[in-house]
């Protein structure tokens, strides 16, 4: 009952000032938004990373020396590996008694239809056994020894519009595929590449009997640091693991995610400043309301309940609202970020569960106790007959 | 006992140097139940006399005494309570809070004093006042004497001994501050509330059964 009458008399007061409370209640759920979404980003993007690494379908990547930071990048995200090996390394690690298959690539990227550029991957039969859940939405493999067709990944079918038997220009030099197939939605990298024939994808970049990648499968994954080994006295040549690529790109991830913490700890801190502001405003502006309330019975404490009260409300409707804000718009920060970062990859980006949203409110609800403590204090200060003075 | 006993009651703000005795040893006593005027001129310590009775102020030196307890002793927590349930307050201009309702306005001292239970003493009180038909309006929807008396009936909610009157009807015409006093006569006469009231119109201050008049702070 007095909890009830207490809180009215908060959101009365806050109704007082409609504007006022308006904006300062957008203040902090623009700060908590931010908040949620940035942490949101971080979790995204984190497990759309796992999973694009646990479906590259390789247990080592084999690749030209170099390093290990650029290699691991581009292997996930795509672009130009500007280091070739010979297939001569490719016959000596099929002689490993280890290996149970390998498939060889050759990635570099080229225009698209004026547009910029785009991955291409130059594959070979093999390349559907290290990845058996790629299958075809429609058409079909490249056939025998053709030289001019393309397969395309879900997410460029759909941005070109292309369907089976459509022209594909590919190329500075205006040289046109045809569409053979289209590879159904897998939500890794290869959404977003175009396959061509390995011997292709060699006579395009002008580097035959070159490749820029070996995708090896082991006979038993336990026997990898073995292999490795091995394949480290291949002069000029390294070898990723799958869990040394995630390493690797988690330990970049886990610096950016370091600033992404600190710009929301920004945003809240200029948040609780803000409602801390407005509330000392208000204070002031109430210092007769304030006596008068002290004269006819109220304590320091609850005047000083008082004002928490109503940073805690402001911030608490703020966090609700900024916390359904994150959530609804969660989508579309996905898009923007693909935007700025087109070889983010593939997945939900922003992934906002029960659990962040919850502590978003929750921190939202920290931020109204700790908004309200200065100014609160300040009203429990003053003297009952301060404004007759 | 008495329920208000003054000796040497002294009040001295000071600002930088300067030094203003805004009461200089007044000597007081009200009876429980007695109707008291403090009349003077603008000036004459009418208002700090009654902050000092409803312990809003501290007095610099001096004996005051309310309900036999010494205010001077009392700190804090003490002096709260001194406020909450032994002494009410009314103000010239009313004081309401413009964001409460008129029955909101006179159960919030009840809110301080964890007593909402107690409700039924706003209807009654607003009765009283005859204003139960308003107590859904807000303060700027009455007019001034509805808001005294919506303060009058706020002091009283929490069935406080005393009750101090800040020049009531300052703000009023006559007509209205006739009704106040008489109103107030009435609280005295049926509830035998102790009530001091400051006027500087000798009018309603014959209406009180004793005057105390002040000049520069003193007794006269």
């Amino acid at each position: 009952m007095v909890i009830f009458q207490f809180i009215s008399v908060v959101l009365k007061e806050l109704r007082r000032h409609r504007t006022r409370s308006a904006l300062t209640i957008s203040g902090v759920a623009l700060s908590v938004c931010v908040l949620v979404s940035l942490l949101g980003l971080g979790t995204g993007y984190r497990t759309s990373l796992i999973h694009s690494i646990d479906r590259l379908g390789y247990h080592v990547l084999v690749t030209s020396k170099g390093c290990p930071y650029e290699a691991a990048t581009l292997l996930m995200q795509g672009g130009v590996i500007p280091m070739y090996m010979d297939e001569a390394i490719h016959r000596e690690i099929l002689r490993d008694a280890d290996v149970a298959t390998t498939t060889r690539l050759f990635l570099g990227s080229l225009p698209v239809h004026r547009e910029g550029f785009s991955l291409i991957t130059g594959i070979e039969d093999s390349f559907l056994e290290m990845k058996p859940w790629l299958t075809f939405q429609r058409g079909e493999w490249f056939g025998e020894g053709a030289t001019d067709e393309v397969i395309l990944g879900y997410s460029v079918a759909a941005y070109y519009r292309k369907n089976i038997g459509d022209d594909f220009p590919l190329g500075g030099m205006g040289q046109t595929f045809r569409v053979r197939g289209i590879f159904d939605r897998s939500g890794t990298q290869d959404d977003g590449t175009i396959f061509v024939p390995l011997g292709v994808a060699q006579r395009l970049f002008d580097k035959k009997e070159k490749l820029t990648g070996i995708g090896v499968k082991l006979k038993n994954l336990s026997r990898i640091d073995g292999f490795s080994e091995r394949v480290f006295e291949i002069p000029s040549v390294q070898v990723i693991t799958m869990a040394q690529v995630q390493r690797t790109l988690l330990d970049l991830l886990g610096t950016a995610r370091f600033f992404i913490g600190t710009v929301a700890i920004v945003a809240v801190a200029i948040a609780v400043l803000g409602v801390m502001n407005t509330m000392l405003i208000a204070v002031f502006e109430r210092t007769r309301e304030i006596g008068v309330m002290r004269a006819i019975g109220a304590s320091r404490g609850d005047v000083f309940a008082l004002i928490c009260a109503e940073t805690l409300t402001i911030c608490t409707i703020g966090g609700i609202a900024g916390g359904g804000i994150a959530v609804l718009g969660s989508r579309m920060a996905s898009e923007a970020v693909r935007a700025i970062l087109p070889f983010a990859p593939p997945g939900v980006l922003v992934q906002i569960d029960g659990i962040l949203l919850i502590g978003g409110i929750a921190m939202a609800v920290g931020m109204g106790i700790l908004a309200g403590i200065i100014p609160g204090w300040r009203a429990s200060r003053l003297h009952p007959i301060a404004w007759m003075r | 006992m008495s329920a208000i006993l003054a000796q040497g009651l002294t009040r001295i703000y000071r600002r930088s140097a300067e030094e203003i005795a805004a009461l200089s040893g007044v000597d007081l006593t009200v009876e429980p139940g007695e109707f008291v005027a403090i009349t003077g001129v603008s000036g004459a310590g009418k208002t700090t006399l009654l902050n000092l009775i409803g312990c809003l102020d501290r007095p610099t030196s001096g004996l005051l005494k309310l309900l036999d307890r010494d205010v001077r002793a009392l700190r804090g927590k003490d002096l709260e309570t001194m406020r909450r349930q032994h002494v009410g307050f009314v103000f010239q201009d009313y004081c309401l809070i413009p964001t409460l309702t008129v029955e909101e306005n006179v159960a919030l001292p009840l809110l301080f004093s964890r007593a909402l239970h107690q409700r039924d003493r706003v209807k009654d009180l607003l009765a009283r006042v005859d204003l139960q038909h308003r107590s859904n309006h807000l303060p700027r929807e009455l007019s001034g004497g509805e808001q005294q008396r919506v303060a009058i009936a706020r002091a009283l909610v929490n069935n406080p001994e005393i009750l101090l009157a800040d020049e009531p009807t300052g703000n009023l015409d006559s007509k209205r501050g006739n009704e106040i006093v008489a109103l107030l006569r009435d609280m005295n006469h049926i509830k035998g509330l102790t009530i001091v009231l400051s006027t500087h119109n000798l009018n309603l201050a014959n209406r009180a059964d004793r005057q105390i008049k002040l000049a520069d702070g003193r007794v006269v």
